[in-house]
């Protein structure tokens, strides 16, 4: 490219940036609330907000399911844990049909919660946009984005320490965008590295899939086949019943019974109640972000342990285990998730200043133009349109989608695929309003000065109806499902965290709409 | 041909072809052929190449932005290519 070295992976960070970064935010975005995903699939089905069973709770699951599918071809249980503390089981009575499945309550009725789509629609969304295969190859462009964009944003601020002292808000608010930037992206720098690589690492086999094409001949089945641990065959279903035993007594559920049981994940159950049975425990060491796990195998008719498979491999298999472990911390304890939030947060923050600047970048060059009486076109200002529609719609779109979970009576059927589509409504209606706003003003953006008065009422506006729609979540939780009420009656850490992260997110809205709001007159730059 | 590659909006476009779509066929054909010739078992070999593959192929997009000439950047682009392609056909990979 023409210029320095540097020069040119200034315009690298420039334009990837500017093709990516709305996308980039909107995916990292997801992200940092998929962290809470399972806290969130919680949040969005208020009829389990009730007793959960205690320590009886393998007891109750098998009782049950002994009641519901006596001659099923498989049993499972997943156990309550601290992040989700409800008990559900599954059982599948054909071979190759999904399976059924129901959450208990600790009198051991079954509990039917609405249909939500839940916190797993936004991690859905992070990771393929909804939009299956092609979306995931979207976002692997992205990650690469990402990562192209973090590498020439390094070579471009060599003073990357100084800069990251450097902060002068009373500047030119190009200066000040420019700071906020840098900083924010010193800040959490190794962290995003981090993320988009061992993102883009998680799907190799979709997105740089020449090892196994190659060396397996084009078959991904047998590469999956030969690095998967030696599996144990199941005996053919013997036609012989036989009492299942007790689950609760086998040994290293016995050892956990009185706890909350972190270890044990899952259990399941092979031909329950046939001379075949087995059973296997799936624990995980919850408290370690490497997470060491093993599943264990028992014979169902008389609880001899058979095998112990441990979650373990060769060299590159745990590293690549590792990165896909960083990456969606299945196993980190609550500072840790809290740690990865926050960083992620800081992220969103740091693509959504370098948009902003962009634009702020180019008004700067408009206003010079508009002092040499050079009329401009309004395209000057879709970037600014676009930037309040994606960033601030994007917020506004997902508190519209916890409202409607609470608001789309819970019997409706097909009211997941609603909320999803209230989602994408509200995020493309925010964007419309943006560009209407500009366009029915376009008078105003001739004047330098009054140009800057519209854009932060626009931006002022925005970040308003987000964080009236954050405030009055906890007021529409009470008033649909008496939320918030029975949260503090029963002290529910997960529903009263969630309420409090959302009213601290929606504080931060309103900040912004402050902010934006203030007179524009002030600003030095203006009147220079 | 060359004086095409003077206009300004042609030649970043040819820059940006070279980077993505080159520099991901030279990624593509040197995962595999490392695939085959690194001296680990197979699936050890394979998850080795995939992990390391982006590395390089962010490397060769820095470089198709970042050389002066748009020729270095050709020319490296497909000797990346000939040799991972070499590799995969000396290893016995096309088969």
């Amino acid at each position: 490219m023409k210029g320095s070295f540097r020069q040119s992976m200034a315009w690298l960070h420039t334009g990837s940036g500017l093709v990516f970064g709305w996308l980039l935010f909107a995916v990292f975005f997801a992200g940092t609330i998929a962290v809470f995903r399972t806290e969130v699939d919680y949040w969005m089905r208020p009829e389990l907000h009730m007793a959960h069973p205690g320590p009886g709770a393998i007891d109750l699951a098998q009782s049950t399911l002994a009641k519901l599918a006596p001659d099923a071809l498989r049993w499972s249980i997943e156990l309550p844990t601290p992040r989700s503390p409800t008990l559900r089981v599954s059982w599948s009575l054909e071979q190759g049909k999904r399976p059924q499945s129901s959450y208990i309550d600790a009198a051991g009725q079954a509990v039917v919660p609405r249909d939500t789509a839940g916190g797993t629609m936004i991690y859905r969304f992070h990771y393929g946009l909804l939009l299956g295969l092609t979306g995931m190859w979207f976002v692997g462009a992205l990650g690469m984005a990402m990562l192209v964009g973090l590498v020439t944003g390094v070579i471009t601020h060599a003073k990357i320490i100084k800069d990251f002292f450097t902060f002068r808000p009373r500047a030119s608010p190009q200066r000040a965008w420019l700071d906020a930037h840098n900083v924010s992206a010193v800040m959490v720098l190794p962290f995003s590295f981090m993320i988009a690589y061992s993102g883009l690492v998680i799907w190799w086999f979709i997105w740089m899939p020449a090892g196994w094409q190659v060396a397996y001949g084009g078959n991904r089945g047998a590469f999956f086949a030969d690095i998967a641990q030696q599996g144990t065959e199941n005996p053919t279903r013997a036609a012989a019943t036989a009492p299942l035993v007790r689950l609760a007594s086998l040994p290293p559920l016995a050892k956990n019974a009185v706890s909350h049981m972190p270890d044990v994940r899952s259990i399941a159950v092979n031909d329950p109640g046939r001379g075949s049975s087995r059973v296997d425990i799936v624990r995980v060491d919850s408290d370690s972000m490497w997470g060491g796990s093993d599943r264990l195998r028992f014979d169902g008719t008389n609880g001899t342990l058979l095998t112990r498979i441990e979650e373990t491999g060769p060299p590159w298999y745990v590293a690549f285990r590792v990165f896909r472990i960083i990456h969606e911390i299945k196993f980190a304890d609550p500072l840790v998730r809290w740690l990865y939030f926050i960083m992620s947060a800081i992220s969103c923050a740091m693509i959504a200043t370098g948009t902003v600047l962009w634009s702020v970048k180019r008004r700067a060059r408009h206003v010079t133009l508009l002092r040499q009486s050079v009329s401009r076109p309004l395209t000057q200002f879709w970037a600014d349109a676009g930037n309040v529609g994606i960033i601030a719609g994007l917020c506004t779109a997902t508190l519209a989608y916890f409202w409607a979970n609470r608001l789309i009576p819970a019997a409706l059927s097909g009211r997941a695929g609603l909320e999803t589509a209230v989602f994408f409504t509200v995020w493309a209606l925010s964007l419309m309003a943006a560009f209407v706003e500009i366009a029915a003003r376009r008078k105003a953006l001739g004047n330098a000065v009054s140009a800057q008065r519209v854009l932060r009422r626009l931006w002022a506006r925005h970040w308003m109806v987000a964080a009236v729609l954050a405030f009055l979540l906890p007021v529409i939780d009470q008033l649909s499902v008496e939320g918030i009420g029975q949260a503090l009656r029963t002290a529910d850490e997960l529903v009263l965290g969630f309420h409090a992260t959302v009213l601290i997110a929606g504080s931060a809205m309103a900040a912004a709409a402050w902010i934006s709001s203030r007179s524009p007159e002030g600003r030095a730059s203006l009147r220079r | 041909m060359m004086r095409m590659f003077r206009s300004p909006a042609t030649h970043v476009l040819v820059r940006i072809v070279v980077a993505v779509f080159g520099g991901y066929a030279a990624t593509w054909l040197s995962a595999g052929a490392a695939a085959l010739w690194l001296p680990l078992p197979r699936p050890e070999a394979v998850l080795a190449s995939s992990v390391l593959s982006f590395m390089l192929y962010t490397v060769l997009i820095l470089f198709a932005f970042a050389s002066r000439r748009l020729w270095p950047v050709a020319a490296a682009t497909l000797l990346v290519c000939t040799i991972g392609g070499f590799g995969i056909w000396a290893g016995g990979g096309w088969s």
